[in-house]
Parts: C-alpha cells; sequence; structure tokens
C-alpha cells in the first residue's frame, strides 16, 4: 500500500460526486445487489449553475425511480421555442414527435438532486461527506481506493471500482491524465427571475446573444417552473478567435436587458432573485474511452453534455445508469471487455439510444446544401441564427495549419477561397450531424491540415499560377473522400447490443452523407473526374479492407503498412493531383508524374501521422501514446518492431493491457521503431519529389513545400515520449 | 396476368447476359469479391437494370455498351444501399438468404458498399456526361431519404405525406434513375424523359407501398423475412398509418418495444381497420399513372414498353396474389 494514512472506509464501488450522474449509477449498483458508497463533498440539498430543464425521456426516468411526486408538483412543459434575433420564432411540442403524455419538467438542481441523492440513499447506497483529493494508485495501473483531504487529515477509502461522477471540472478526470481537449470551451450562467405576464409552458431560447454589437456562439434561456418563475441563463462558446466576452454575469445581465426591452410584451416587468452563478459546460471530447483502469466516468466527468445544446442533466441520469449496468455486467461475466473505440458516437452519447432520431432531427429543420457554392443564404434561415449557433469557428484554425500556409504563401487569394469555402462544407456537416462538430475539427487539425483540398489547388494553378473556375470543387470533391474515412473506421464488429448497432448505422449515414456531397462536387467537373472519383472510391474500400485484415495481425510488416497507406490516403492524394490537373487541363504525362507524386504524399502523411500517434499520442484528444494497439491497429512503427523483437511478438499475442501500453511504445521505440517511421517517411517524400522533377509546370515549387509537411509532423517526436504518462506514474 | 411473370424471367436471362461482361470483379480482393458476388447472386429481379435496359429501345441508335454499363451502375449502386440498409436495420436476412452483415460483419458490408458505390459512380461517368446528374441527385436522395427514415423511427404521429416524401427519396429515386438514364442515353427528348421520369418516380412509389402491404399481408415463405418485422423496428409504413389515423389506440399499441408474441395481434389489428385494402388502391393508383406516363411515348423497339408495363403489372400482381390466397 502506497499511502500511510488511515484508511476510513471501504466499498465494492466507490462513486465520487453525487449529482444526478452519481446518484443515478449508485441507485442502479445498489438495487442490483452491489455494496456502493457515494462521497460528495457538499451537503444537499445545493445550488448548482444549471437550466434546470428535465427533457420528457429524464421526466419518465425520474418517475421509474419512484419520484413521480417531485414530477408532478412541477409545471408541465410541453415543447420548446426558439426565437431568432427576436423576430422569428420556431416551436417545437413534444407530443409532436414523441407518444403523448410528453412533457418536460423544470425543476431547481437543489431540490432534484437532493431526490435524487436520497433516492440511492433508501435503495442501499450509503453515501459519506467528504473532498476527493485523488486516486490511490495500485498494481497494474488499477487504483485501490480514492484519497480524501490534504496534508495530515488525508485518509482513504478502498474500493475495487471507482465512477467518477465528479462533474464538468472533474479532479478525477486530470489525475488520470485526460488533458484539456480544445481551443473552445463552453460556459452557462443562470439565475431565477420572476415575471408580470405569464409565461408560456414552453423552453424559451433565444439566439443569438448580442454583446456590445456583436453575436455570440450560443443561447439565451429562460425555464419556467411556473407561470410566474422561471430559471434564466445564457450558455455560450468561447475561445480560438471567438469574440472576447467580459464576466459571465455581466453577460447574462445584458440579455436580461434586452428580454426587457425587446421582449417586454412578451414578459412585462422582470425581477431578478438571488445571486447568479455559473461555469463551464463539459463539452470536451475525448474519444478513445470513458474509463481508465478500474475508474469509469460518468456524466459531465465522462463528457456527456449535448455539444450542440448544452443540455446534461438527461444525458447523465442515463450515463449513469449505463455505467452501473455494465459495471454489473462484468462483475457477473468476470469478464474485463474493453469497450471498444469504435463504439465512440454511441457511447458518448446516449441519449442517441433513447431518441435516435435525435441526431438528425434538428439536422432535417436546418439542413443545407453545399450544392451551389455560390448560395450564400442558409435555407432561409436568419443569418444571426446560423452564425450563434455554430459551435466552433473554424477558420481561424484553418489559417493556422502548415498546409494552408504553404497555400496561402503560394497564393493569398486561393488560400482565402478555401478559408471561406471549406468552414461553409463542414457546416453542412454540423449541421446534419451536430455531435461530428469536434471530430471533424479534429480531421481538420490532423496531417497539418487540408492538405488534400490545398493540393488540388495548387496543381490547377501550377500551369499558369491562375486558379481554374473549378477549382474549388476539385478541392472538396477530394476532401469530401478523404473526410468520409474516419467514420468508416469507426463501424465495428466488435461489439453487440443496442449501441454497436446505432454506432455502426450512424457511422454508415454519415459516410454516405459525405460520399454523396463528394460526388455532387466531382459532378460539376464532368465525366472524366466523375470516373476519376468513383475508382477512387473503389480503390480506397480495397485497401480500406487491406488495414481491416491486418487487424491484431503479428505477422504484419512495414511493407504491408506502406501498401495499405498507398492503397487508402496515397490514393485520396493522387486524386486530389489528378483533379487538380483536370480542371487546369494538364497533359496526361505530367498529370501521371503529379499522380505518383500525390501517392507518394500520401504515404508520407499516413506514415507520419500513425507513427506521430503511436509515439506522442494526440494532444487534441488526449489519446495516450499506443491506444491503438488496443483495437488491434499496428502501425508501421510496431510492425518494423514485431520483425526484430519476438518479446514483443508474444506481448501482442497474449494481449494488450492498457496499463502495458507505455513499456510496449518503449519497446518499440528501442527496437527502432520511430527511426524506421522517419526513414520510410523521408523515402516517400523525395519520391515524390522525384516524380516532378522534369515536369513542365512553372509554379511546381509550393509543391515541392507541400511535400515537406509529413516529416515536420515527426520532428516534434524527440522529446521525452514518457512526459504524457507522467500523470500516471505519479 | 400470369404473361408478366414469364416476362419477368426473361427479363433476368437477357440481364445476366447482357451485363455479365461489365461487371469487373477479376482482380478484386477474395473477401470483396465475395460479398459483392454474394449480393448480385441474391435472387433478384434485378428490376433496375432491365428498366435502363427496355427503356433504351425508345431509340435504335443508343449506345449498347453505355447502356449496358448504366443498366449495372444502377444495379450495383442499389445493391450497396441494400448492403448499407442491412447494417443500419440490423437485417440478417433478405430475400431467404443471410445478409453479408450477417455472414461477414458491418465492416465488410460497409466496406463492400463502399466498392458498389464507387465501382457505380466509375461505371455511370463511363457514359459520358449524360446519366451523371441523375445518377449523383439519386444518391444525394437516398442519403436524404435514409436519415429521414432513422428520424421517424418509432414516430406514431409520422403523416403520409412524410411517409410519402421518404420513399420519394429513398425508393422512387432509384426507379426514377434508371428510367431517365435508359431514356437520356436512347436520345430522348426533354418530354420523352420527364415521361420516363414519371413512370420511375410512379412505379417506385407503388413498389415500397407494396412491399410494406407485403411486410403485413404475406407469410414469410413469401416475403423470405418476418411478418411485421418494420412494425418492431419502429417502421411506420403506409398501412400501419393509415390503420393509426382510424384508430389512435393503435398508436398506444405500437409505441415502444413490441414483443414477438404481440406483433401478430398488431398485425391483426391493422388489417381489421381496411388499411390494407386502402394501401392497395393507392398503390394501383401509382401503377395506373405509371402506365399512363408511357402513352404516347414513341418506343424504336416496342417489346421495350410492353416489359416496362409487364413491370407495372408485377409490382401490383404480387399483391393481389397474396391477398386472393388469403382469402
Amino acid at each position: 500500500m502506497t499511502d500511510p494514512h488511515e484508511m476510513v472506509d471501504e466499498a465494492e464501488v466507490v462513486v465520487v460526486g453525487g449529482g444526478p450522474a452519481g446518484a443515478s449509477c449508485a441507485a442502479t449498483l445498489a438495487q442490483l445487489g452491489h455494496d456502493v458508497l457515494i462521497v460528495d463533498q457538499d451537503e444537499f440539498p445545493r445550488e448548482k449553475p444549471c437550466g434546470d430543464g428535465l427533457p420528457p425521456a429524464s421526466v419518465d426516468h425520474l418517475r421509474e425511480v419512484g419520484l413521480g411526486d417531485l414530477v408532478d408538483s412541477h409545471w408541465p412543459i410541453e415543447g420548446d421555442r426558439m426565437t431568432y434575433e427576436y423576430r422569428h420564432t420556431r416551436r417545437r411540442r413534444y407530443s409532436d414527435f414523441m407518444p403523448p403524455p410528453a412533457t418536460a419538467r423544470c425543476i431547481r438542481r437543489s431540490e432534484l438532486d437532493r431526490r435524487l441523492l436520497e433516492h440511492a440513499r433508501s435503495t442501499g447506497a450509503r453515501f459519506v461527506r467528504g473532498r476527493v483529493t485523488g486516486l490511490v494508485p495500485g498494481a497494474d495501473g488499477v487504483f485501490d481506493g480514492v484519497a480524501l483531504g490534504t496534508g495530515d487529515d488525508r485518509s482513504w477509502i478502498r474500493a475495487r471500482h471507482i465512477v467518477a461522477a465528479d462533474g464538468a471540472t472533474s479532479r478525477l478526470r486530470r489525475e488520470c491524465g485526460f488533458g484539456k481537449p480544445r481551443a473552445v470551451d463552453a460556459y452557462a450562467v443562470r439565475g431565477y427571475m420572476s415575471v408580470e405576464n405569464e409565461l408560456d409552458p414552453l423552453f424559451e431560447g433565444y439566439t443569438p446573444i448580442v454583446h456590445e454589437g456583436s453575436p455570440i456562439p450560443g443561447y439565451g434561456w429562460v425555464f419556467p417552473l411556473d407561470e410566474h418563475t422561471a430559471n434564466v441563463g445564457i450558455g455560450y462558446y468561447r475561445g480560438g478567435s471567438l469574440p472576447a466576452v467580459p464576466r459571465l454575469s455581466a453577460l447574462l445581465e445584458s440579455f436580461v436587458e434586452e428580454l426587457r426591452s425587446r421582449a417586454r410584451r412578451k414578459f412585462g416587468d422582470i425581477e431578478m432573485q438571488g445571486k447568479l452563478i455559473g461555469s463551464p459546460v463539459a463539452i470536451g471530447f475525448a474519444d478513445e474511452t470513458c474509463e481508465r483502469g478500474n475508474v469509469v466516468f460518468a456524466g459531465d466527468a465522462a463528457r456527456t453534455t449535448d455539444p450542440y445544446t448544452g443540455e446534461g442533466i438527461g444525458n447523465a441520469l442515463q450515463s449513469g445508469r449505463d455505467v452501473a449496468r455494465a459495471l454489473h455486467a462484468r462483475s457477473r461475466d468476470g469478464a474485463s471487455p474493453p469497450l471498444p473505440n469504435g463504439i465512440l458516437i454511441a457511447r458518448r452519447f446516449p441519449r442517441l439510444v433513447q431518441d435516435p432520431s435525435s441526431i438528425v432531427r434538428i439536422g432535417s429543420r436546418m439542413r443545407d446544401d453545399v450544392e451551389d457554392l455560390t448560395n450564400t443564404g442558409p435555407g432561409g434561415l436568419p443569418p444571426g441564427f446560423r452564425r450563434a449557433l455554430l459551435t466552433t469557428d473554424v477558420e481561424p484554425e484553418l489559417r493556422e495549419t502548415p498546409a494552408w500556409r504553404v497555400l496561402d504563401r503560394a497564393d493569398p487569394a486561393a488560400a482565402d477561397a478555401l478559408a471561406a469555402l471549406l468552414p461553409r462544407w463542414m457546416d453542412a456537416f454540423r449541421t446534419t450531424f451536430p455531435f461530428t462538430s469536434e471530430m471533424l475539427q479534429r480531421e481538420l487539425q490532423a496531417r497539418s491540415g487540408p492538405a488534400v483540398a490545398a493540393l488540388a489547388l495548387l496543381v490547377a494553378r501550377a500551369p499558369d499560377g491562375a486558379l481554374p473556375a473549378r477549382a474549388p470543387e476539385a478541392a472538396l470533391a477530394a476532401q469530401c473522400m478523404e473526410l468520409s474515412r474516419p467514420f468508416l473506421m469507426n463501424v465495428t464488429d466488435e461489439a453487440e447490443g443496442t449501441l454497436a448497432k446505432l454506432n455502426n448505422a450512424i457511422s454508415l449515414l454519415i459516410v454516405d452523407f459525405a460520399v454523396s456531397r463528394g460526388w455532387r462536387m466531382s459532378a460539376k467537373l464532368g465525366h472524366r473526374s466523375t470516373r476519376e472519383m468513383g475508382a477512387t472510391g473503389r480503390r480506397v474500400s480495397e485497401g480500406l479492407l487491406l488495414e481491416f485484415e491486418d487487424l491484431y495481425g503479428v505477422e504484419r510488416t512495414p511493407e504491408r503498412c506502406v501498401a495499405a497507406a498507398r492503397a487508402t490516403l496515397g490514393e485520396v492524394y493522387a486524386l486530389s493531383a489528378w483533379l487538380g490537373a483536370e480542371t487546369a487541363r494538364i497533359d496526361h504525362p505530367t498529370r501521371d508524374a503529379l499522380r505518383r507524386y500525390g501517392s507518394d504524399l500520401g504515404v508520407a502523411f499516413q506514415v507520419a501521422s500513425d507513427a506521430r500517434d503511436f509515439f506522442a499520442g494526440e494532444p487534441l484528444t488526449g489519446k495516450k501514446p499506443g491506444l491503438d494497439l488496443l483495437s488491434g491497429i499496428y502501425p508501421l512503427p510496431v510492425a518494423h518492431a514485431l520483425g526484430a523483437n519476438r518479446r514483443l511478438r508474444r506481448t501482442l499475442t497474449r494481449g494488450v493491457r492498457a496499463a502495458d501500453l507505455p513499456r510496449i511504445v518503449e519497446l518499440v521505440a528501442e527496437a527502432g521503431g520511430l527511426d524506421r517511421a522517419r526513414e520510410v517517411c523521408r523515402a516517400h517524400v523525395d519520391s515524390a519529389r522525384e516524380a516532378l522533377e522534369g515536369v513542365s509546370l512553372p509554379e511546381v515549387e509550393p509543391l515541392l513545400e507541400l511535400a515537406e509537411l509529413p516529416p515536420l509532423e515527426l520532428a516534434a517526436l524527440d522529446g521525452p515520449r514518457q512526459a504524457a504518462y507522467a500523470g500516471d506514474a505519479a | 396476368m400470369g404473361t408478366s411473370l414469364g416476362l419477368l424471367g426473361e427479363l433476368e436471362a437477357l440481364h445476366d447476359a447482357e451485363i455479365e461482361g461489365v461487371a469487373d470483379f477479376d482482380g478484386l480482393d477474395g473477401a470483396l469479391q465475395e460479398s459483392c458476388a454474394h449480393l448480385l447472386a441474391t435472387k433478384g429481379k434485378k428490376l433496375r437494370s432491365s428498366i435502363v435496359l427496355e427503356t433504351a429501345k425508345l431509340g435504335r441508335d443508343a449506345d449498347r455498351d453505355a447502356v449496358r454499363r448504366a443498366a449495372l451502375a444502377c444495379e450495383l449502386f442499389h445493391i450497396g444501399t441494400l448492403s448499407h440498409d442491412d447494417v443500419v436495420d440490423d437485417g440478417q436476412v433478405r430475400r431467404g438468404e443471410p445478409t453479408v452483415v450477417a455472414e461477414h460483419g458491418p465492416i465488410m458490408a460497409g466496406l463492400t458498399a463502399g466498392w458498389l458505390f464507387g465501382r457505380s459512380l466509375e461505371l455511370v461517368a463511363e457514359c459520358g456526361d449524360a446519366a451523371i446528374e441523375p445518377f449523383v441527385n439519386a444518391a444525394c436522395e437516398v442519403c436524404e431519404g435514409e436519415m429521414q427514415d432513422l428520424e421517424d423511427f418509432f414516430d406514431v404521429e409520422r403523416s403520409v405525406e412524410r411517409y410519402i416524401d421518404t420513399i420519394d427519396k429513398k425508393t422512387a429515386s432509384l426507379l426514377r434513375l434508371p428510367a431517365v438514364a435508359g431514356a437520356v442515353l436512347a436520345g430522348g427528348d426533354d418530354r420523352t424523359v420527364a415521361a420516363l421520369r414519371s413512370y420511375g418516380h410512379d412505379l417506385g412509389l407503388a413498389f415500397q407501398i407494396s412491399d410494406d402491404i407485403l411486410d403485413l399481408s404475406a407469410p414469410e415463405s413469401e416475403t423470405g423475412k418476418k411478418q411485421g418485422i418494420d412494425l418492431q423496428q419502429g417502421v411506420y409504413t403506409l398501412p400501419v398509418i393509415l390503420a393509426m389515423e382510424q384508430r389512435p389506440e393503435l398508436r398506444a399499441t405500437l409505441s415502444g418495444e413490441l414483443r414477438d408474441e404481440a406483433i401478430a395481434p398488431a398485425v391483426d389489428a391493422i388489417r381489421s381497420t381496411g388499411a390494407l385494402e386502402e394501401s392497395t388502391e393507392i398503390c394501383r393508383h401509382h401503377i395506373a399513372a405509371a402506365k399512363q406516363a408511357l402513352e404516347g411515348v414513341a418506343f424504336d423497339d416496342e417489346t421495350g414498353r410492353d416489359r416496362l408495363l409487364a413491370i407495372a403489372d408485377y409490382t401490383i400482381e404480387r399483391v393481389f396474389r397474396v391477398a386472393e390466397r388469403a382469402a
């Protein structure tokens, strides 16, 4: 035992945090016969910064757990209404898309959380008040329990399983080494108000929020508790290049001022009650798992809040229950199946399981297309609405990427065109599938940025420095092809059950969407380009098959890795070069050379980004080094090491546990895996450059510059690799 | 009425002879070849490719090679969507055979569909510019229809208009496409292309409606899938929507989880409202409209018209056959 202080309690499962996720998890576990202890630093009831809104599914949940009286003592909310710029409104009744009686409720969190905790205790879960300050490390990456207090007051609780339901600012999340995931954060602040006129029984949203004349992405809400009292608040996004905002409370105060002046007829006099409280909203994104060792995350600590609406209680209740059932299944079967990477979409948004249509419902109303690039109107919606609801503004990040900069140096006008088009195109995705927002952002920043699109534009302008009219379509067609791949890789064979099925269904729908939009772009370029697009789609499918055939294959060789890279990303870059060449009517011998260049460049990019992910993890998502090994994906450095090191082969054959990863990453490095990846990457960059020798294109220099990007992705890997794991060893 | 069935056998033989050489599965990786062949070999009517071949008889000078390619493209794209559908609905059996998902898993089903989509676009582009736009439009429509379907799962308030809009995108798009593609490749003028489009459209709606009727009226031996499976999966089709409109209390029965043993009584309740007959009437209306669309269209080879009419008859005959047997 590593901790000298006193063990004060012991339980099979300790649940850290007694909010909706923790309480629902504890109650479910206790009912299934487990010994559960909830630890929370607060005495209940206590205040929480929250909109207090419970969607119909959560109301059903409360009834199911016997809190029908709490539901019935609150005002039934019949639907929601969004008001755009104080002019247009859009109203939706729950009974329009769910069987009646479908009503929501607005219940103060102080009261709701107290009752949920009481319910958990009534099922047999125990509760202690205490401040959890960390995890108590044990053997093999498993934790012995949680630490309480600091200094001389330090003590600990022993537990076999730890459920971290400690909220948006989860301490255990940090303890487990999940980094801060993204540049853009969401915040919310709320207060209570009484109004003179009678409120409608609807969740009301107002967008955009305007501060000092400029719209801020997010929305303001008025959620009625009864006829004359409402929770009033705002949720908004900041960071990146989003507009700077003042104190949270000042923003809310100015929203209330707007209501007083612009919605005076509706509300009459408005009086604020009590104090305003605010906090970050847990919309972060970590795609690997919701667990680390024997710690499982639930609710905001697992980032289950809908990144689009900021709605969190319903998901928290559901995720608490899901986690409890998963733990119960494991204890019953004695097995400990890892949660596969692939089912991330469904697992991270449990609400989808209850109500699959919710993922596309918003989309179908707002569906905009990139069919016509000259059409700037977003399908009849007021412009402020669109601006305000988009959760992230990708353009500034786009302009930070190395690929965009190469383009910008060569042709500022083309670079500006891309910076204008690509975000709009991504918006089409995000408005149709809101939850893809963060994945898209990650894709944007992977592999030096939109290098595929940049390549088409650079090739298209190579003959005379001018950009042909159809070049943007060529760039987007190729980028569509590239974007469909990660979603296709999300399909999984490994899991059974609703989550896996739903995950697969949604992933394929997104792929269809990307593919059909890509086709629409290529169709504008004529039959030769369209044929090339089709042939590439076919070949990439064949290439992906190579990848899947090699899953868990300890016989995989570096040559197989290169072949797979050539057949997938190599094909996409070759396509991009070809489409660019077609729009510029470049002759066929030169076009063939450009294809070869693209193919080699694609291989170099794939090898570089795989090696980077393997050795350094992915900072944007907090993905740890070597994590793909758990899913049987063995990138080139591993394939190299497998040939050189029998021990590694035995380790992988036996099966890898998360705790083994740091050791394996080190082993692969010692066997020369990183050096091999560098060599292969360099060789393909050189080969790409050679392909361009002797071609008679005046503007070939930027293409040579683009080819130097893959090695740069590996350049940063010289530092100490252990840093990423430092948190675990402590 | 029996003649149309004979015609269909003929169509299938013709179809195989015509397009076999174009499929180009050679050189394909073993696993993909297997699942593509699996899909193509499934006993089906090869309806979409047949429509291209027959519609192309409008003009004597149609480029046979281009017509064959377009025919195969329509068929491959269609079976690609089936492979996707099976992942989305977790379909284990189709036309009495295990699906690609059941045999090879979701990843393989996704990759097979990807390959088929790619190949079909390639084939259509090989016919020149003419058929690309209708093809790409159909692909986008199908995708939108799939999303609408998913949105409407378990929506007991689904309206007839919404249902028609969804099957228009999801199913009728893939029957308009071959009719338009064939007409365009045969050099049909705008009026002719519009007429064929209208034929494909009404045929497509009727086709889906008849499928949805059969889901509730035909025994498993006939359709190759469990009766009322759509109902259990929360897919409310025309007969179900009509029945719910007439007897709102059905909504409560149908929403939520429907146990296996509850399916038969639910199907009986729907039948008892007369919704199947009403749906059959709507189906018949669309068949009549499809056939009417061909009036006044001049075919260089009249067997084209005959077969397109036979395809329309066949679509509704299968509904009548089942109804007769039941009576």
